[in-house]
Parts: C-alpha cells; structure tokens; sequence
C-alpha cells in the first residue's frame, strides 16, 4: 500500500492545483490518474482565458501545471484508474488494478467526461477529438455537433486542416460559445451554424459518408443532410460512479460539497467540475483546488 | 513524447521494420489521446522487456502517414518480419496493449 498525507483521484487543473497547494504546505501528495495528467483542458485546442497566458494550448498549460506539481516532489500515477474507493476509516483507500493508495485526507476531483452522440449509429465516422481524428477530411464536408466553446475551438481547428466545410449544430436556440470564438469561426467563410437543430438518426450511405437525418426544435421541420464526418462536442457528465452511495450526489451525478468543498464525509473533499456548481471554468477548477487542499490541511494539522 | 524511441522517416521506415519486430506508433504533438497512449506503451514496455518502440510524428511526416493509413491518431501498428500484421488506433489499456503486442 502507498500512503499519503494527501490523496487525489484525478489529475485535471483542479487537482494539480490543489497538490501543489498540499505540497506547498509539507504534506506528502499522490495523485492517481485514469489516463494522463491534464484532463478536459488537454483537449482544449486554445485557452485564452487563464489571466497570464492571453493564448495558450491546453496541452502546454497543463504541461507546466504537471512540472509544477512534479518539482514540488507529488507522486503522479498514471494510466491507473481507480476502481473502488473505501471512505469508511480513518485512512481513506482507494484500489486500482496494481496498488492500494491511502490519505489521511482524499480529495475527488474526478471531473466530467465527453457525452456521447445521442443517437445510435452504425456510421463509424463519429468522433470526439478533431486533432486526433481530423487530419482524413481535408477537403471533405463535416458536421460538428454542439455549439459550445468545445464545438467551436474544434470546428476552427478542423478549418485550419483544410476541411472543405463545417456544418455546426447546436440544439439550444443560442450557441453558447464566447462571443470572440463564435466571431472568428464565422470569418472563416467555411463555418455555418444552425441554432434549435437535434439529430434523429445517423445512417450510413453506400459511399461510405453517412446521413443525417435533423429536426428543427422550433417548428419541427425535418430534413437530411450527407456528410464525411461527425464531430460531436455537446458537454459532459460527471465522473462519480465510485461515488454513488458514498457522497452526497445531486441528481445530475455531481458531488455535493460545501464552500470549503468538504462532503458529508468527514476527511473526504471534492473540487472543480465534478461538483455542484454554476460556472466550470480552468481558474474556477484551479480556486477550488486550492481551497479544498488548504481544507485538507487544516482538516490533518487538526487530527 | 515516447522516450528512448526512434523517430522514423518516409526513407528509413521500410528499412527499420525489415530490422526491427515490434510497434510503430503514429502520433502528433498535440493529440490528447497520443499523450495516453504514449504512456501506456511506456507501461507496457515496463512489463514486456525486449518490446521494441519506435515512432513516427505524423505532422512531419505527412507521406509516410498517408501511406500506412495511419492518419488518425493514436494509431500504433504490430510490424513483424518486415510486415506490418496488425494495427490499432485510439487509445487502449495496458491490459489490452499488452495484449494486442502478444497476437500473431
């Protein structure tokens, strides 16, 4: 077994914030991440809102987070997912597959994973990451399908691939995406959005692209459009299925934590976009972080 | 992004795996998923000692991408007697890389 002072299953900004934070204030921190540090803001092609940075790649941002965290001595585990957690004790576990991890304190800042495309499809055409999967479509038709900043920073990315056109739909009467963001994808002169548009069906036609069968929420007006591909950025839901009877969750899955992000479990925090909030922003994630380790510590210095 | 593996050209690549059994992974710098990956085959080259890496970065090397359909990435390919046998893209477990390694 690995024992911290602090232990953090996930390594997002919120949780790379708050070891930092722990291990600013001499305890000993381990984060334990299913995939690589960096979470949803990996897959941010550009932030543009972190005060100091006035334009970074996700990627990047989150490296210097992770060096961070590293030079101050926290044990990152990666590509390790948690599979069970006990919350009963003292000492708070949490199993994977090769270790058991303990904390005197445990902070979940587990995060929100990509929804997928509501419909059931057989067109194998359907992806969630334009940089990794973008690159076969220059020159072809895509739709994206979400309105958000996701759904526009790809869509831009995708134009900048060369793709012939990009088609965005947005289920919602508004695209909730910045304003400055929308502006610029609309100056490409390839991207076109429609507003209050769901998808019914995706069928597969014989020229390998598939169809997509849309409805107007409005006055639902039906019709169908072909195309190479479907990129679909239309939110997240929480990851708290190691949760579910152990913390307090909303309906939605999302933990329910206080101000000083503490649980109904004593010694158990849990920050950023896995919990009840408004807004899920990088520096909300990062405020909570740094709230629920200063929480943490005075939780341990009190014991 | 891997460490300790070749990185591969157009002109060097049929030579290196007439040489050379083992993975090619196909990635860009920027990819999320090539970043998981990535890490897993370190995982993996952590429990099967002697499995040989090499890699190809497929935004400088556009042709050799094309060529091998390895334009979607994460995509490792299984290269054995100068051939390549099998190929996988996306991101995967250890379990299931490990296992993907051991086929054939």
């Amino acid at each position: 077994m690995k024992a911290y002072d602090v232990l953090i299953i996930g390594g997002g900004v919120c949780g790379l914030t708050a070891a930092i934070y722990a291990a600013r204030a001499n305890l000993s921190v381990g984060i334990i991440e299913k995939e690589v540090c960096g979470g949803l803001v990996n897959w941010t092609h550009v932030v543009e809102n972190v005060p100091s940075y006035k334009s970074i790649h996700g990627l990047d941002l989150m490296a210097k987070c992770r060096e961070h965290a590293e030079s101050l001595g926290v044990d990152l585990v990666e590509v390790e997912a948690v599979t069970g957690v006990d919350l009963s004790a003292e000492l708070k576990l949490a199993v994977t597959a090769d270790e058991t991890y303990a904390g005197r304190a445990l902070i979940v800042a587990t995060g929100r994973k990509p929804l997928a495309l509501p419909v059931s499809t057989e067109f194998e055409n359907v992806h969630y990451c334009a940089i990794c999967d973008g690159a076969p479509y220059k020159g072809k038709d895509v739709v994206v399908v979400g309105g958000g900043n996701s759904g526009f920073d790809e869509s831009l990315y995708l134009a900048g691939l060369g793709v012939a056109s990009i088609h965005i739909l947005e289920v919602f009467p508004q695209c909730i995406a910045a304003a400055a963001t929308q502006d610029r994808a609309r100056r490409t002169g390839i991207i076109r959005v429609d507003t209050n548009t769901k998808i019914t069906a995706l069928d597969v036609l014989e020229s390998d692209r598939g169809r997509l069968h849309l409805e107007n929420c409005a006055d639902g007006k039906t019709w169908t459009e072909d195309c190479d591909a479907v990129f679909c950025f239309i939110g997240q839901k929480p990851n708290t299925d190691l949760f579910h009877g152990l913390l307090d969750l909303d309906k939605a899955g999302y933990i329910v934590a206080n101000a000083d992000m503490e649980t109904n479990v004593s010694g158990v925090f849990a920050a950023g976009d896995v919990i009840v909030k408004k807004y899920r922003q990088i520096v909300t994630a990062m405020g909570d972080g740094a709230i629920a380790a200063l929480q943490a510590e005075k939780y341990i210095r009190a014991r | 992004m891997l460490v300790n593996a070749p990185m591969l050209d157009d002109a060097g690549f049929d030579a290196y795996i007439a040489a050379n059994d083992g993975l090619v992974f196909f990635h860009k710098k920027l990819c999320p998923n090539c970043r998981v990956l990535a890490k897993v085959l370190d995982k993996c080259r952590g429990q099967l000692p002697g499995l040989t890496l090499a890699a190809v970065d497929t935004e400088e090397q556009p042709a050799l991408a094309t060529r091998l359909e390895a334009l979607r990435v994460p995509t490792v390919l299984l290269v054995k007697n100068g051939r390549v046998v099998a190929r996988k893209t996306g991101v995967a477990s250890p379990t299931e890389m490990i296992a993907f390694c051991q086929q054939g």
